[in-house]
C-alpha cells in the first residue's frame, strides 16, 4: 500500500497520530478515525505460517506457541522444506538384493542448511518424526515458573484479604446476591496451588553469582574461520543454546503467527475481523478508512524555491458509493477554541485553498469498463478543477513556501459522509459532515522531481 | 527463431549429448560439454578468451556467462546457472549453483560446491572456497556440507523435451566423423 501513499499524505487520527490513510480505521459508529495505536487488539487464532494449521489460544499455549510439524532454519529463520532422497541399500530379507530406500530430510531453500548439518538421521516419512529440541535449562525454567506462580498466588491472596477485611465493616445485604458472590470469591482464595507444583517450587533455589566464568573459546583467538562462526542474529534467535559455531546450530519449531481483530476502544464495535481460516485473506468486517474517507494524493509539485509562489496539483478520490461534497478548510482554524485543539508544528507553509465545495461523484465499479466520457460537474469551480475522471478529481492550489526544504502543508478535509441506518426493514440514509486534518509533506515529493 | 540453418559460428564446439537451443546467444569461442543444456535467451559471451563449459551444466533463460579476459574461462561439471544470473568469474569449479539474478564479478574464482543465492552479489577480488553458500539480503556466507548434487533427472527431462519445441544446434563431429564428447 506504500505505493499509494509514500508517506507524503498523512491523516491525523483522532488520537493525534499521523498516519497514511491505508493504515487507519474508520469507526462507523463513532464516525471517527482510529489508528492501530488507539484500538484494542484481540488475538483470534494462532496459526502456523507454513502449514496453515490453526489452533486456539490455550492449545497454542500448551504447544509453547510453536508448530509441531514445521521447522525453521537456524541460520536465516525461514521455514525448512522437505527433500527426498533415494538410496540403494541391501534388502533386509535378502542381502544380495538391492532395494531403493526413500528417505527425507529438511533443508533451507535460502542458505542450504540441512538436517545433515545437525547430523540428524533422515526420516522415512515426509513430515514429522523429528526429535523435539529440549532446552538445556528446561527443568530450571519450569521450577522457576512454578515458584513464581506460587509467589503470585500468595501476593494475590494477601491483597484480596486486605480488600475483604476492609469491606467487612459494611453490612452486606443478600438482597442483591452480593454476599454469595463475595463468599465465593473468598472461597476461591482459599484454594492452594497443586501439590506437585508446590513440590517443584520447594526445590527451587536462588541462583548464585560466580566469579569463575568460562574462558573465551580458544578458536576465536587462534585460527578463526569466519564462515564457521555464527553471527549475532543466529545466536540471539537460539537463546537457550547460544551456539558459537555453525555446527552447533539446531533447527527450531516454527513459531506461530496470530490473526488479530481490532475493536474500537470507545464504542466497542469491531473495526476489523478476519476470517478464522488462516488460508483466507478475506475479512468478515473491514472498516478501513481507505474505503470510507476521500483520499488526497499529491499529483504534481514543481521545484520548491523559498518565497516563490508555485502551483501544486492534488487529486481527491471518493471511495464510497455515494456522492461526496468536499471542502478544503485551512488548518489554522483548528487551533481556535472551538476546533479540535490539535496543534501541527510540522506545517511550515499555508496554502491558498480553493474556496467553495467540490463534488466527487460516487465510485462506480462498472464505470471502469465504459468509455471515459467524463463531463465536468457544473457545480465545481472550473478555475480550481484540473481534470475529472470517474470518482477522481484533480485540483490545483497555490503555495508560497517560506523555505525550500521541509515544506509541509496542512488542511482540514471537510466532507460529507452518507451513513446507512438499518432499522428493521427500513433503510435510511443520513448525511453527516466530517472533518479530518490532513498533512502533506511536499518536500519528499519535490526532491524526487528535482532528481528526475 | 525461424531459420533452420545450422549456426554459422565456426568457433562454437558442441559435444554429443548436449542440448543447445539455437535461440541462445553464443559469441566467440565457446566449447560446450556433453549433457549440458543451454536454454533459449541464455547468453554465453566469450568476448576475448574462450569459454569452455564442462559436462552436465544447465544454463537457464537469460543467464549470462561472460569472459572478458584473454585467458580461457573453464567451467567445470554439474553447475547450474539459474534464470537471470550474470557470471563473469575467471574460473568455476564443479557442482556450483548460481541462483536467480545472482551476480558474480570478474575478479572472482569460484571453487566447487558453492551456491550464490538469489539476488546475491559476489564482486570482490577473491577465491570463493569450496562449499560456500552466499545467501540472504546481506550476502551472508556460510559453509554448507551437502552441496554436491547433480541435476541428472532434470537434464534428462530437458534434453528430451527441449528438442520438441526448439531448434537445437547439432553437435560437431571430428574430421573422421566421430562424435565429440561421447565416450
Amino acid at each position: 500500500m506504500e505505493i499509494f501513499f509514500p508517506k507524503v499524505v498523512n491523516y491525523v487520527c483522532t488520537c493525534g497520530a499521523r498516519k497514511p490513510l491505508d493504515v487507519l480505521f474508520y469507526c462507523k459508529h463513532c464516525f471517527k478515525l482510529r489508528c492501530g495505536e488507539c484500538v484494542s487488539h484481540e488475538v483470534d487464532t494462532h496459526y502456523c505460517p507454513n502449514c496453515l494449521e490453526f489452533m486456539t489460544s490455550p492449545e497454542a499455549r500448551v504447544k509453547k506457541n510453536v508448530c509441531t510439524t514445521c521447522f525453521e532454519c537456524p541460520c536465516c529463520g525461514i521455514a525448512l522444506y522437505s527433500r527426498g532422497t533415494s538410496k540403494q541399500v541391501p534388502s533386509e530379507k535378502d542381502p544380495s538384493n538391492m532395494v531403493v530406500n526413500k528417505a527425507y530430510y529438511l533443508m533451507c531453500n535460502s542458505c542450504k542448511w540441512s538436517t545433515h548439518d545437525q547430523s540428524l538421521e533422515d526420516q522415512p516419512t515426509q513430515s514429522g518424526g523429528w526429535p523435539r529440541l529440549e532446552a538445556p535449562n528446561q527443568d530450571r525454567v519450569h521450577q522457576l515458573c512454578e515458584y513464581y506462580r506460587i509467589v503470585a498466588h500468595q501476593e494475590k491472596v494477601e491483597k484480596d484479604k486486605k480488600r475483604i477485611t476492609q469491606k467487612c465493616g459494611y453490612y452486606i445485604s443478600d438482597k442483591y446476591g452480593v454476599a454469595s458472590v463475595a463468599a465465593k470469591k473468598y472461597m476461591s482464595l482459599q484454594v492452594t496451588p497443586r501439590k506437585e507444583s508446590q513440590k517443584v517450587a520447594a526445590e527451587c533455589f536462588a541462583s548464585k553469582a560466580s566469579e569463575v566464568v568460562d574462558d573465551l573459546p580458544s578458536d576465536f583467538l587462534e585460527e578463526l574461520n569466519i564462515d564457521e562462526v555464527t553471527n549475532i542474529r543466529m545466536r540471539l534467535s537460539n537463546p537457550d543454546i547460544q551456539p558459537e559455531k555453525m555446527s552447533m546450530l539446531k533447527m527450531r519449531n516454527l513459531k506461530l503467527l496470530t490473526k488479530k481483530s481490532q475493536r474500537c476502544k470507545e464504542c466497542g464495535h469491531s473495526l476489523r475481523k478476519s476470517e478464522y481460516n488462516p488460508g483466507s485473506v478475506k475479512f468478515k468486517i473491514q472498516l478501513s478508512a481507505y474505503y470510507h474517507i476521500p483520499y488526497v494524493r499529491v499529483k504534481q509539485v514543481p521545484n520548491l524555491i523559498a518565497g516563490r509562489e508555485v502551483t501544486i496539483e492534488l487529486t481527491l478520490t471518493n471511495p464510497t458509493s455515494h456522492e461526496v461534497a468536499v471542502e478544503l478548510l485551512p488548518m489554522e482554524e483548528a487551533n481556535t477554541p472551538s476546533g479540535s485543539g490539535l496543534l501541527f508544528p510540522e506545517v511550515t507553509c499555508s496554502p491558498q485553498l480553493p474556496k467553495g465545495t467540490l463534488y466527487l461523484p460516487a465510485k462506480d465499479d462498472t464505470a471502469e469498463y465504459d468509455d471515459p466520457a467524463d463531463k465536468m460537474d457544473d457545480r465545481n469551480d472550473k478555475s480550481v478543477v484540473t481534470f475529472k475522471r470517474l470518482n477522481k478529481l484533480g485540483i490545483k492550489m497555490q503555495i508560497t513556501p517560506k523555505q525550500a526544504e521541509n515544506v509541509a502543508i496542512g488542511l482540514r478535509l471537510k466532507h460529507t459522509y452518507t451513513n446507512l441506518i438499518i432499522q428493521g426493514d427500513k433503510r435510511e440514509y443520513e448525511v453527516l459532515s466530517l472533518i479530518h486534518p490532513v498533512l502533506l509533506n511536499l518536500s519528499h515529493f519535490a526532491k524526487n522531481s528535482i532528481s528526475a | 527463431m525461424g531459420d533452420s540453418k545450422q549456426e554459422t559460428n565456426p568457433k562454437v564446439l558442441v559435444a554429443q549429448g548436449s542440448t543447445v537451443v539455437r535461440d541462445c546467444v553464443i559469441q566467440g569461442e565457446v566449447t560446450i560439454g556433453t549433457r549440458t543444456v543451454i536454454h533459449p535467451t541464455a547468453q554465453i559471451l566469450a568476448e576475448k578468451g574462450p569459454i569452455i563449459i564442462g559436462e552436465g551444466n544447465i544454463v537457464e533463460e537469460k543467464a549470462k556467462i561472460i569472459n572478458r579476459r584473454e585467458e580461457p574461462l573453464v567451467i567445470g561439471n554439474h553447475n547450474t546457472f539459474e534464470v537471470g544470473c550474470v557470471v563473469e568469474a575467471n574460473a568455476i569449479g564443479h557442482h556450483n549453483t548460481f541462483e536467480c539474478l545472482s551476480r558474480v564479478g570478474p575478479l572472482v574464482s569460484v571453487g566447487s560446491g558453492c551456491t550464490v543465492g538469489a539476488r546475491c552479489n559476489v564482486s570482490t577480488e577473491e577465491v570463493l572456497p569450496d562449499n560456500i553458500v552466499v545467501y540472504g539480503a546481506n550476502c551472508d556466507r556460510k559453509i554448507s556440507v551437502d552441496n554436491f548434487r547433480t541435476s541428472n533427472p532434470q537434464i534428462d527431462f530437458l534434453s528430451k523435451v527441449m528438442v520438441n519445441y526448439h531448434y537445437v544446434i547439432k553437435p560437431n563431429r571430428t574430421k573422421e566423423g566421430n562424435a565429440i564428447g561421447a565416450e
